[in-house]
């Protein structure tokens, strides 16, 4: 069974129809990438299939899991195993990111009906998992994202990431902005994340990126669908020929 | 796809109820209603005060014949009718009691039920409560442990019989009976309270906790609370406050005075959840307080936090006198208004002596269609030489149709003091609400969190059981799904 | 004429029956009801106490004690030309000249594309006009000055930029007090409009001539279009006599930009009310403000920014130095109403104490019914900087001079603000002045 589903996805904001009839299925342990011109809608379908409110569906369906979650809340969505790394994560002033973490871990593990984590675990869980991404544990202690930089809070998403072990994980531009010393911390991170259970879908802009994520499949995405399908060597052509290549030649998959 | 919105979380979160809106069948006995000087005289002869006692009672009520009630905060008040309240409420078994074993089982079930039982705070935390049911002091913990160090910790009513000479010194004080008009009335009337007092070189090994509660219907509270550290002495002072569900407005008039002589330190904590008040307004109490510490002595100190979640109307500006040279006042304070909850509270910081300091961290937070102040002096006078304040009121906003306001007062007269002040505004943005949900936590959790983090400088100022409390309440008062 | 009456209060009164007796046959207009409402407001409050929040630090009782003429057909005066131009600023060649209060053609002189005129001569030429901008936006109910402004003024400066029209050059607005013969409590009425897209650029002084006590109670409406731009800028630095009251109040449209510069140098009693009303998007409101008071100089500014509609930004920034045994008071006021979601609102005061006889008393307050928005607001009180005091006199810089360099670069952030090279000069060559540099 596929993990995740989205069946002909249509959805807007305000007036504005961005996904029109979007089909992708992930199954465990595949990595997808997913690139795509701005404005064609990647960072879109990442946000509705995480279930943003500011987004519309007017059309289609997600299955998680074998599972309707079109419906769902965030949090009850977030609860079934789907992380979104943020392309811009947010600050919470006030709110460390030990405590952000704390809270979260245990929201998982109460719909999962289980006990709080103890906090001895939750410790070393949090040192175990910041040192994969190379994280001072003094961070701990500072407020989520605040006075981060960007390769910071990037680092963090992963982080974040590693602690909540999620099966799906839709990584949303999380490459830009970054230098290339701190893409390698962020790819190696994901890769020792990676198995046979859990899936990844990586949004893209850069072809730079998958050198590091080696993906499984490739899609282009213009104009709120998926133009083109492939395997990790569309990227290399992709980034040789651009993005109107694809466009031009979308007849061809569709 | 989603029902989680700002407008859907606005609605839950107005709607919370009040947890603690019961009330406890105890034999009352009630003074007759209204309020002229045979009142007075009854609460003063119904409470075998000496003279002296009677005397200055009369002196503020005929005072407080002579003035009029305030209008200046910003609230919008239904006037009270003073001549239609209960002034003395007592519990009838008259409670000379030698453990909490014989306190009636009634109110030993209203504590369960507010959280805090008395025998498990006083096994696990050592803590000494001194209990004020309405207006009477029902039992004071602790007291032979107290005593062995010399510290006097027990209702007003005892101190006034057992120790005159420190009442007559101090009381009024602080704050004359001639202040403003709720503190003449509690001066008048005032029915009972907690007394304190830290000798010489002393630091007081428990927290003091006193647990207001008012539960008659119909009668206005007047508490009157009296610290004093002497020299070099240290006591951290707990005050908890909870009122039953009642439709009428009750009103809650204390006073609280602190002196803090030479190298002394006193830390005043209050969390204060009286009944706010049902989601449409209706009901709740009316807390006006005045709250004042004088530093007496060199290098005294007098911190005050509070946590106020609860009444509908609170206006209540916990001050500090530094007179003394090198003494410090601090105030830190959260408050929530919720629904339609009116807060206009501050503190005021008079600097007198040289090199003084003070400091105000001020957090309200705003729901529902409530209306949240801070209202706020600091006076540097002519001869504070080398002083400083720093202050900072912060304001979160929940919803669109509350109120956040800042009105600070500063006057300055002296060229070698720094004053600095600072107010921001913000408010719960949906970017985080999003973000906290989509890692697994539902909108009373994420609440929770923000709220606490935006709060952590004030919670951290609370002593452990109260900021663990303090946590709780802020969330109850601010989410409908939290129980 | 000798005014009857034991206090201010009696005195306007009287003031304003000898100005009914002389009306012939206009007490019906709808000017002079105006004035009569305004009157009776004026009744009603009579001067404030210090229990009025609003002049909460601020005594205006010695009104109380002073006698002052009255005379509403007063054109006689001994100001000359010669006078006018020693307050005149290099390069800045239109100036509208106003006499206790009334416009002084003899004594104006401009060459300007603007509409420029007497508020007398306006309102019989220009009633379109008053009847949409005169007596709207003047607080006369919060304000008794502004209430005594409205019954008691007959004269002032009527300025208009038509829509889309650019000043060619600024314009100078000299008041004179003339005290040479008498005490004076005089009105003056200003009405300045801005039509869209129009742009205007003002600089308004006060002088008092002559030994007795002139006491100037100006009040300014202002009217700023859609897409327009005004500067305003007051600059204060009269006498030891000199005594003001100034209310500006302006209402703003859509995109518009109004720009507030007040710097206050000397006056024996200075009390400036600024206010805007917001009315669209979009809109911009600056506020700068920077005061030196010396002596027993008393000198308070009161501001307000009625953000009523969403989308605007107002920006403050209010500088202070108290010596001697001055007084200086700061009160802005942020108001955010239900509406104005998105609204950027920053205000900062910050004073500096030079003695302790000196007293600084700030209320910077936020009062805010919109979450969707950013307000915050800083003030700040200390002494001059004696780090860098030290730093200097350690490069061989003597005491008193070092203080005045320092003194000096503290008002400049504010002077700065000021987009007219002439007055710019000007007022800094009078800072330079007043610190003796």
């Amino acid at each position: 069974m596929s993990l995740l589903k989205v069946e002909n996805l249509q959805a807007k904001i305000e007036d504005n129809q961005i996904l029109k009839g979007l089909n992708l299925e992930v199954n465990p342990g595949e990595v997808h990438a997913i690139m795509g011109p701005n404005g064609s809608g990647k960072s879109t379908l990442a946000s509705v299939i995480a279930g943003r409110e500011d987004y519309e569906v007017n059309g289609g369906k997600v299955i998680f899991d074998g599972e309707d979650i079109t419906d769902l809340e965030v949090h009850e969505r977030a609860q079934k195993g789907i992380f979104l790394a943020f392309q811009y994560p947010v600050e919470i002033p006030g709110v460390s990111n030990a405590n952000f973490m704390k809270s979260s871990i245990n929201a998982l593990r109460k719909a999962r009906g289980e006990e709080p984590m103890p906090a001895k675990d939750f410790l070393q869980r949090m040192r175990e998992k910041s040192a994969l991404v190379e994280i001072d544990s003094k961070f701990m202690s500072r407020a989520v994202n605040e006075g981060f930089s960007g390769g910071e809070k990037k680092r963090n998403e992963i982080f974040q990431l590693a602690m909540l072990e999620p099966k799906l994980a839709l990584l949303d531009e999380t490459d830009s902005g970054l230098d290339i010393d701190a893409l390698k911390i962020v790819s190696d991170g994901v890769n020792k994340l990676r198995n046979e259970n859990n899936a990844f879908v990586v949004i893209t802009h850069y072809q730079r990126l998958l050198n590091y994520i080696v993906p499984d499949y490739v899609h282009v995405l213009a104009d709120g669908k998926i133009v083109k399908s492939g395997g990790k060597e569309l990227a290399l052509e992709l980034e040789e020929k651009g993005y109107e290549w694809v466009k031009d030649h979308a007849a061809e998959t569709v | 796809m989603t029902d989680f919105n700002e407008d859907k979380l606005i609605e839950e979160v107005t709607t919370s109820e009040y947890k603690y809106g019961f009330t406890t069948d105890i034999e009352q006995e009630f003074a007759p209603k209204g309020l002229n000087e045979d009142i007075v005289r009854f609460i003063s002869a119904k409470k075998e005060e000496p003279e002296f006692m009677l005397e200055w009672r009369l002196k503020a009520y005929r005072h407080w014949l002579t003035m009029k009630e305030p209008t200046w905060a910003k609230a919008d008040i239904i006037k009270t009718d003073y001549q239609d309240l209960f002034y003395y409420a007592a519990p009838k078994k008259k409670p000379e009691l030698e453990s909490l074993d014989e306190v009636d089982p009634e109110l030993l079930k209203t504590f369960d039920k507010l959280g805090i039982s008395i025998d498990e705070q006083k096994r696990l935390t050592g803590v000494a409560v001194d209990i004020v049911v309405d207006s009477v002091s029902v039992k004071t913990t602790f007291q032979k442990e107290l005593k062995e160090k010399g510290i006097i910790f027990c209702s007003m009513s005892d101190a006034v019989k057992n120790h005159p000479e420190l009442v007559k010194q101090y009381i009024g004080t602080v704050v004359p009976t001639t202040d403003n008009f709720y503190a003449a009335l509690n001066s008048a009337v005032f029915s009972d309270g907690s007394f304190c007092y830290i000798p010489k070189g002393v630091r007081c090994p428990m927290e003091l906790s006193t647990y207001f509660r008012m539960n008659a219907a119909m009668t206005g509270q007047f508490e009157r609370t009296l610290i004093i550290a002497d020299e070099g002495s240290y006591v951290s002072y707990l005050e908890g406050c909870t009122a039953p569900m009642r439709d009428e407005n009750q009103l809650h008039a204390a006073v609280v005075e602190i002196v803090a002589h030479k190298d002394a330190e006193v830390k005043y904590s209050t969390v204060q959840n009286w009944y706010p008040g049902d989601k449409d307004g209706k009901g709740g109490v009316y807390n006006f307080v005045t709250k004042r510490g004088l530093c007496e002595g060199d290098n005294s100190k007098i911190s005050w936090t509070q946590v106020e979640t609860g009444s509908s109307i609170t206006w209540k500006y916990p001050s500090c006198i530094l007179k003394g040279d090198h003494s410090i006042g601090e105030f830190y304070s959260v408050a929530v208004t919720n629904n339609h909850q009116q807060a206009d509270t501050g503190s005021k910081m008079t600097h007198i002596g040289k090199n003084t300091r003070s400091r105000i961290i001020s957090k309200g937070i705003s729901a529902g269609v409530s209306e949240n102040s801070y209202r706020g002096l600091v006076n540097i006078t002519k001869g504070a030489e080398n002083s400083r304040n720093f202050s900072e009121c912060d304001s979160l906003l929940i919803g669109d149709k509350c109120g956040a306001h800042t009105f600070p007062y500063i006057e300055i007269a002296n060229s070698s003091s720094v004053v600095e002040h600072e107010a921001t505004t913000s408010k719960v943005s949906e970017d985080i609400l999003f973000y906290c949900s989509q890692r697994g936590m539902d909108e009373a959790q994420a609440m929770e969190l923000i709220i606490n983090g935006y709060a952590k400088e004030v919670l951290n100022k609370l002593p452990m059981e109260f900021a663990v409390e303090a946590q709780k309440l802020l969330a109850i008062s601010l989410e409908g799904s939290v129980g | 004429m000798a005014i009857k009456g034991n206090n201010f209060k009696d005195r306007i009164s009287n003031s304003f029956d000898i100005f009914e007796t002389h009306l012939n046959g206009h007490k019906d207009s709808e000017l002079h009801k105006q004035r009569r409402n305004a009157m009776s407001i004026f009744q009603e409050n009579g001067l404030p106490t210090l229990k009025n929040e609003m002049w909460k630090y601020t005594n205006v009782g010695f009104l109380n004690g002073l006698e002052f003429d009255y005379d509403i057909s007063e054109h006689k005066h001994s100001i000359t030309s010669q006078i006018v131009s020693e307050h005149k600023v290099d390069g800045l060649d239109n100036v509208v000249v106003l006499v206790n209060g009334y416009y002084n053609e003899d004594l104006s002189d401009f060459n300007s594309n603007l509409e420029i005129k007497s508020m007398k001569v306006a309102q019989s030429e220009n009633q379109e006009d008053l009847e949409k901008y005169y007596n709207k936006y003047l607080k006369n109910e919060e304000n008794v000055f502004s209430a005594i402004n409205t019954a008691l003024s007959f004269d002032g400066v009527f300025i208009k930029a038509k829509k889309g029209e650019v000043a060619d050059s600024p314009i100078h607005i000299l008041n004179i007090a003339d005290t040479k013969n008498s005490n004076q409590f005089k009105q003056t009425r200003n009405l300045i409009v801005v039509e869209d897209t129009a742009e205007v650029k003002l600089y308004e002084t006060n002088v008092t001539v002559g030994d007795n006590v002139g006491i100037m109670n100006i009040a300014t409406e202002i009217y700023v279009g859609s897409n327009a731009n005004l500067e305003h800028i007051k600059f204060q630095n009269d006498s030891d006599k000199g005594v003001y009251f100034s209310q500006s109040e302006a209402f703003q449209e859509k995109d518009s930009i109004y720009t507030n510069n007040t710097i206050t140098l000397n006056g024996k009693f200075v009390r400036n009310d600024l206010g805007t009303t917001h009315n669209g998007g979009n809109i911009n409101t600056n506020y700068f403000g920077y005061y030196y008071g010396s002596d027993r100089n008393l000198i308070d500014n009161h501001t307000f920014v009625d953000h009523a509609t969403p989308h605007c930004q107002s920006n403050e920034l209010y500088k202070g130095v108290l010596d001697d045994k001055s007084i200086g008071t700061f009160n802005g006021k942020i108001l955010v109403r239900p509406d104005a979601q998105k609204t950027n609102a920053y205000q900062s005061s910050k004073n500096v104490l030079l003695t302790d006889t000196a007293k600084v008393n700030a209320k910077p307050e936020l009062e805010i019914y919109a979450d969707d928005v950013k307000c915050s607001h800083g003030s700040s009180t200390g002494s001059i900087d004696k780090d860098a005091l030290f730093y200097l006199q350690a490069r061989a810089i003597p005491k008193d001079k070092a203080k005045a360099m320092l003194l000096f670069a503290y008002s400049q952030e504010i002077i700065d603000k000021i987009s007219i090279e002439s007055v710019r000069d000007y007022i800094t060559h009078q800072v330079e002045k007043k610190f003796g540099m």
